[in-house]
C-alpha cells in the first residue's frame, strides 16, 4: 500500500504542473501534502475508497485547471488594486507571468503561421479562411480581455484586430462564400471593421457598462509601453507577411521572422524596465528586418518578374537600408512610451 | 473593481468559513471539517478546496498564519484563519439564514393542516 500511496502522490504532483504558474507556486506544495494525507487516511478504509478519492480528484481536475487559467486571464485587476508599487514606480512595470507572456506572443505566432500557410499556395479560399481564423482569434482574445478588465496580454489582441481590420479593408472579397452568403468581387471596406465593433459591443453588453473601454484606456495611462506593443502589431504584420516574395527559402525565413517577433513580444512581457521593453521591441523589428533583407538576396526579383537583370548585391549592402528603416520606425514604437514618460514626469510630486 | 456582494454565500464557501470560525486550520483539516459539518454532502477535491481558499485569500476573508502546532516533517503545511472581515461575513450570513429560517417557521406554522 505504501508503494501505491507514493505512486499516487507522485502522479498527482505531476498533474499539478498543469495549473497556472502563479497558482502552482503558491499552492502546489500544500496541495500535495493534503492529497498525501487524504490518500494515507483513505487507504485504511480499503482500495474502493481510494479509487473513489482518485476519481474525485481526477474528475474535478479539468474544471479546476480551467477555472484557475480563467482567473489568471483577469489577474491584472487584482494586481493593480493590491500592488501599490504599480502606482509608485514610474520607470518600471509589473513583470508578467509566463502564461501572460505566452498569451501576448500568441497572436504574432498565429499570424506568422497563417502567412506561412498562405505562402505554400493552398487552394483558394483556404488562405482567406486561415486569415479569418486569425481575425476570430484576436477578436476572441479582445473580447475576453475586455470582459476581464483588460489585462496586459490583451493589448496584443487589440493591436492584432486593429491591424487586421485596417489591412482587410482594402482586400477583395473575390466571391467568397461565408455562412451561406456569397460576396461579390469588391473590397471588404467597412465590413472588415464590423466584427471588431460587434466584439466591443458584446463586451459592453456582457459587462453592462463601459468599464471595459475605461480599463483599456486606464491600462495605457498606467503604462504607456503597452501602446507601443499595440503599435508593434503593425510591425509584426509588415515583417511576417512576406508579400510578393518568391525565394526558395521563404518558409524558412518566415519561420525565423515569426520566432523573432514572437520572442520579442514574449520578452517584452517578461521584463520590468520600460526602457528595456522598448529596446526589445526595436530589437524585434531590427532582427526581422535583417532576416527580410537576407531573404531578399536569395532570389532575383527582377528575373522572377521578367524585368531587365540587375547586378547581384550581397545582403550587407542592405545595412544602410536596415538602419534607415529602424531609425524611421523607432519614433513610432517609442512615441507612446515617451508620452507616458512625460506624463509621469509632470505628475511626479516634489519629494521635499 | 467589481462590487462583490457577500451575501448569500455559496454553501461551500460558507462551510469553509464556518470550519475556520472556532480556530485556525490547515487545508486537510478544513477538508475533513467541511465534510463533517455538512453531513457528508460537501466533499472537496484538493483542487476545488485550494481554488476556494485562493479566492477567499484574495477577498481578504481568510489569511495565512503560522501553525500553532508546527510539525517538523510538514514544512509545507500552511494554516488558515478568518480575518475580521471574514468573521463579519460569516456572522452576516448566519444572521441572514436565521432570519430566513424564522420566516419559514412562521409561515409553515400558519399554514392550515
Amino acid at each position: 500500500m505504501n508503494f501505491l500511496t507514493q505512486l499516487l502522490v507522485s502522479v498527482y504532483s505531476r498533474m499539478l504542473n498543469l495549473y497556472p504558474g502563479r497558482f502552482r507556486e503558491e499552492f502546489a506544495d500544500e496541495m500535495q501534502v493534503v492529497f498525501r494525507d487524504s490518500v494515507n487516511e483513505t487507504a485504511r478504509d480499503g482500495i474502493l475508497r481510494l479509487v473513489i478519492l482518485c476519481l474525485r480528484e481526477l474528475g474535478g481536475l479539468p474544471f479546476n485547471i480551467l477555472r484557475e487559467f480563467w482567473h489568471e486571464l483577469g489577474r491584472k485587476e487584482t494586481v493593480m488594486v493590491t500592488n501599490e508599487k504599480v502606482e509608485q514606480d514610474l520607470s518600471n512595470s509589473v513583470r508578467s507571468s509566463h502564461w501572460e507572456a505566452f498569451l501576448s506572443a500568441l497572436p504574432f505566432a498565429v499570424f506568422g503561421v497563417a502567412c506561412i500557410i498562405n505562402k505554400v499556395r493552398v487552394p483558394w479560399p483556404i488562405g482567406i479562411y486561415v486569415f479569418l481564423t486569425f481575425y476570430c482569434l484576436v477578436l476572441l482574445g479582445l473580447l475576453i480581455g475586455l470582459v476581464k478588465a483588460f489585462p496586459r496580454w490583451a493589448y496584443s489582441y487589440l493591436g492584432g484586430s486593429l491591424v487586421f481590420a485596417w489591412w482587410w479593408t482594402s482586400m477583395q472579397t473575390r466571391g467568397l462564400k461565408l455562412f451561406g452568403y456569397t460576396f461579390g468581387n469588391e473590397a471588404w471596406g467597412w465590413r472588415a471593421w464590423a466584427p471588431l465593433f460587434i466584439t466591443v459591443g458584446v463586451a459592453i453588453l456582457l459587462t453592462r457598462s463601459i468599464r471595459p473601454l475605461r480599463e483599456l484606456v486606464f491600462g495605457i495611462w498606467q503604462d504607456w509601453t503597452f501602446l507601443s506593443l499595440v503599435t508593434y502589431s503593425l510591425i509584426g504584420f509588415m515583417m511576417l507577411l512576406y508579400d510578393e516574395v518568391r525565394s526558395p527559402y521563404t518558409i524558412a525565413f518566415m519561420t525565423a521572422s515569426t520566432l523573432v517577433v514572437c520572442a520579442s513580444a514574449w520578452i517584452f512581457m517578461r521584463i520590468e524596465s520600460h526602457l528595456h521593453r522598448l529596446g526589445i521591441l526595436l530589437g524585434g523589428f531590427f532582427g526581422s528586418l535583417i532576416i527580410d533583407r537576407i531573404c531578399a538576396t536569395t532570389w532575383d526579383l527582377y528575373t522572377y518578374n521578367e524585368l531587365p537583370a540587375q547586378p547581384t548585391m550581397p545582403w550587407y549592402n542592405s545595412l544602410p537600408e536596415i538602419i534607415f528603416y529602424t531609425v524611421l520606425w523607432s519614433p513610432i514604437i517609442w512615441l507612446p512610451a515617451l508620452v507616458g514618460l512625460f506624463k509621469t514626469t509632470f505628475n511626479k510630486e516634489p519629494t521635499s | 473593481m467589481k462590487n462583490q456582494s457577500t451575501s448569500p454565500l455559496t454553501e461551500a464557501t460558507f462551510f469553509i468559513l464556518l470550519s475556520l470560525s472556532p480556530a485556525p486550520k490547515h487545508g486537510y483539516a478544513i477538508m475533513k471539517e467541511v465534510r463533517e459539518i455538512s453531513g457528508g454532502r460537501i466533499v472537496f477535491s484538493t483542487g476545488t478546496l485550494y481554488g476556494a481558499l485562493r479566492r477567499l485569500l484574495e477577498q481578504g476573508w481568510i489569511k495565512r498564519v503560522s501553525d500553532p502546532e508546527p510539525n517538523p516533517t510538514d514544512r509545507e503545511r500552511k494554516t488558515y484563519t478568518l480575518t475580521d472581515k471574514g468573521r463579519k461575513v460569516v456572522n452576516k450570513e448566519t444572521e441572514r439564514l436565521r432570519a430566513l429560517l424564522r420566516t419559514a417557521e412562521q409561515r409553515t406554522s400558519e399554514s392550515p393542516l
